[in-house]
């Protein structure tokens, strides 16, 4: 399934949600948690300030895999002999 | 019965490790040791609430086996963790790992079930001393320092429990375990060992330097238990303590921005550990019955999609010998099963209706908005939409579908396929019919899941979500993996306090030094003037008459006179 078709598959979705929210009374605890489209407003704009403080944070502390050297995991091989691809044995 | 109350599961996993090396390599051994689990869940069952294993050491009153609705949960789920992990590593054919794993998993067991302070202690410091031998296993370079890194923040956190048991003793005079208020120092010790261990912020790094070490199977044992045997000790100790509330908020928050950065998805897992954690903690803080059941209930379901997640990620290192988004692509075409699982992990750690997260993410959710902790209620959304995009569509996305990486690796061994395979049914069970499991929480449960407002919003959110990360992936705007690592907290002690020392050392070194060679010049030509001045070649020599030194010993002589009559 390509790419596109899933957006769209997922703003049709989203469509449908949002609109009952505007035909059906929540129950809210909060005020604000009761705005009709509160959920899809979240929904849309956490992940974007995700988004963004994931480019920030890569920016800002991003570093090459052996920054810390040998002391490290990050920029060896994971032994081959914990490996079995299914070739032997 | 009172002979098999008088034992205690942890002695049955102690008596499976001691008797395991005698067994063949292989199928038989790996049978035995998938009994023992099954062996201490049964025992857990049985036995009825009270307090038993009681023993006598060096004058102290231990009791080995406090069983209530609240141990017995985790002693359960722990059982059932252990029993996964060794499914999972049924092909292992290391003695050292499968020791390991039993001694770690019995010692968890332990802990959970220690009526008092001195034996939790021993089971405290029994995890990490058995659990390192995990990272070790993977012998190369790396891992040994990152085990000895990781055993020197796990041994520490016994050692400060140990200050905080023995000022509890100095302060109370009893060793018991039961809840404690944070107002003495003795407390605070307490809750700070039990927050390393359960990774707060700041006091996390351990977690998510140590995990990505492990072997394939070592780190499905790592996830289930260190963490959640301080969960656990956080709610029987520290329950209702508000400021958890607010570590748990920053817990659940922080981690996912680590988790969507970094490339090496067993770290990203990690990091979704560490955030998962932050649920349990608001849980434990808010402290109402409703909480530590949600608490309890998430820990469960947590620990079940969490090793199904590392299985899936595991297997995919077992395979390929790789574990990093950059390397990897387009592995469900050779790995379709292992790929299913992962998206059902996915979906349960994203708290998608009918999937396990779902029955007890929300009961965390209500019970925060329940005691007026907004704020909190939406940084634990905010988290639970970021769960989305790292673990139910980054891992599986950047692992078996995404841009083909010509890998085409086997498909996972039966009895990895197995483990994930009953991983996957509990979290969809759970998810879809979570009646037996609200039924063993520690207090009555009164909590419907499944209304309409619910599933709405819950759908509203995931989908929204999907569709912003979905935005995202296909127009490219955001952090693509690339081979890189990002630096956490732990640049503090690997790098700024080494470099820092390093500098102080060269100071020192270098003032030491040259005050020591100013010391000696100027005293050399001191001794040089005075030679110049009175030596035999020197000015006064020749001026001084030899009655000089007659005089100068009268003088001494006086002296010395003078002195005896004093």
């Amino acid at each position: 399934m390509s790419m596109d078709r899933i957006i769209y598959t997922l703003g049709a979705l989203g469509a449908v949600l949002l609109a009952v929210d505007f035909v059906y009374h929540r129950h809210a605890y909060t005020a604000i948690e009761g705005i009709p489209g509160f959920y899809a407003i979240a929904g849309l704009l956490l992940p974007a300030i995700l988004l963004l403080g994931g480019i920030i944070l890569k920016f800002l502390f991003g570093r090459s895999e052996d920054y810390y050297g040998i002391r490290d995991v990050a920029a060896e091989a994971f032994p081959a002999d914990q490996v079995e691809n299914g070739e032997k044995k | 019965m009172i002979e098999l109350l008088s034992l205690t599961p942890f002695m049955i996993f102690l008596l499976g490790a001691a008797l395991l090396p005698l067994i063949p390599q292989g199928s038989p051994r790996a049978l035995l040791s998938l009994l023992i689990p099954v062996a201490s869940a049964y025992m857990i069952w049985v036995t009825p609430d009270g307090i038993f294993g009681q023993v006598s050491l060096a004058g102290w009153e231990l009791s080995l086996l406090r069983m209530d609705g609240l141990s017995r949960i985790f002693g359960l789920i722990f059982s059932l963790a252990a029993f996964l992990a060794l499914l999972y590593a049924w092909h292992l054919r290391d003695t050292v790992q499968q020791i390991a794993t039993l001694l770690y998993a019995g010692a968890a067991i332990g802990a959970t079930f220690a009526g008092d302070l001195l034996s939790l202690f021993i089971f405290w410091e029994a995890t990490a001393i058995a659990s390192v031998f995990l990272i070790w296993a993977r012998r190369t370079e790396g891992a040994y320092w990152t085990g000895l890194r990781y055993l020197v923040i796990q041994v520490g956190s016994g050692v400060i429990l140990l200050a905080g048991i023995i000022l509890h003793y100095r302060e109370t005079g009893s060793l018991a375990f039961e809840a404690m208020t944070l107002m003495s120092p003795a407390s605070y010790a307490i809750f700070l060992a039990f927050g390393i261990k359960c990774a707060f912020p700041l006091l996390h790094n351990w977690l998510q330097d140590a995990y990505p070490a492990a072997t394939v199977t070592g780190t499905v044992v790592l996830s289930a238990f260190t963490t959640k045997m301080a969960i656990y000790a956080l709610a029987r100790g520290f329950a209702g303590t508000e400021i958890l509330v607010y570590i748990g908020a920053v817990m659940a928050v922080f981690p996912i921005f680590y988790a969507i950065v970094e490339n090496d998805l067993r770290k990203v897992l990690a990091y979704s550990l560490n955030n998962q954690l932050g649920y349990m903690v608001v849980g434990i803080g808010i402290g109402t019955p409703l909480a530590l059941n949600g608490t309890a209930a998430h820990a469960v379901v947590h620990i079940l999609y969490k090793a199904l997640l590392f299985m899936s990620v595991g297997a995919v290192l077992f395979r390929t010998g790789t574990a990093k988004a950059t390397d990897l692509g387009g592995l469900w075409k050779s790995m379709p099963v292992t790929a299913i699982f992962c998206m059902i992990g996915g979906a349960s750690i994203a708290a998608m209706p009918l999937f396990a997260g779902f029955v007890t993410k929300s009961v965390l959710l209500s019970a925060t908005i329940y005691e007026g902790h907004y704020i909190v209620w939406g940084m634990l959304l905010f988290a639970a939409a970021g769960a989305l995009h790292y673990c139910a569509i980054k891992v599986p996305y950047y692992a078996f579908f995404g841009k083909d990486s010509g890998l085409r690796p086997k498909e996972a061994p039966w009895n990895m396929l197995l483990a994930m395979g009953l991983a996957a049914i509990l979290c969809v069970f759970i998810g879809a019919y979570p009646a037996p499991l609200y039924a063993l929480l520690p207090f009555e449960i009164d909590y419907q899941p499944y209304t309409f407002d619910h599933v709405l919003t819950q759908l509203q959110l995931l989908v929204f979500a999907a569709l912003i990360f979905a935005l995202d992936l296909r127009f490219g705007y955001s952090v693509r993996p690339k081979q890189s690592i990002t630096i956490d907290f732990d640049w503090t002690y690997r790098k700024f306090g080494p470099a820092l020392i390093k500098a102080l050392r060269t100071l020192i070194r270098g003032t030491w030094g040259h005050a020591i060679a100013q010391a000696n010049y100027q005293f050399t030509r001191t001794l040089r003037n005075l030679e110049g001045a009175h030596g035999p070649t020197g000015v006064f020599a020749r001026a001084w008459p030899t009655g000089t030194m007659v005089l100068w010993i009268a003088v001494l002589f006086g002296g010395t006179l003078l002195l005896s009559f004093i």
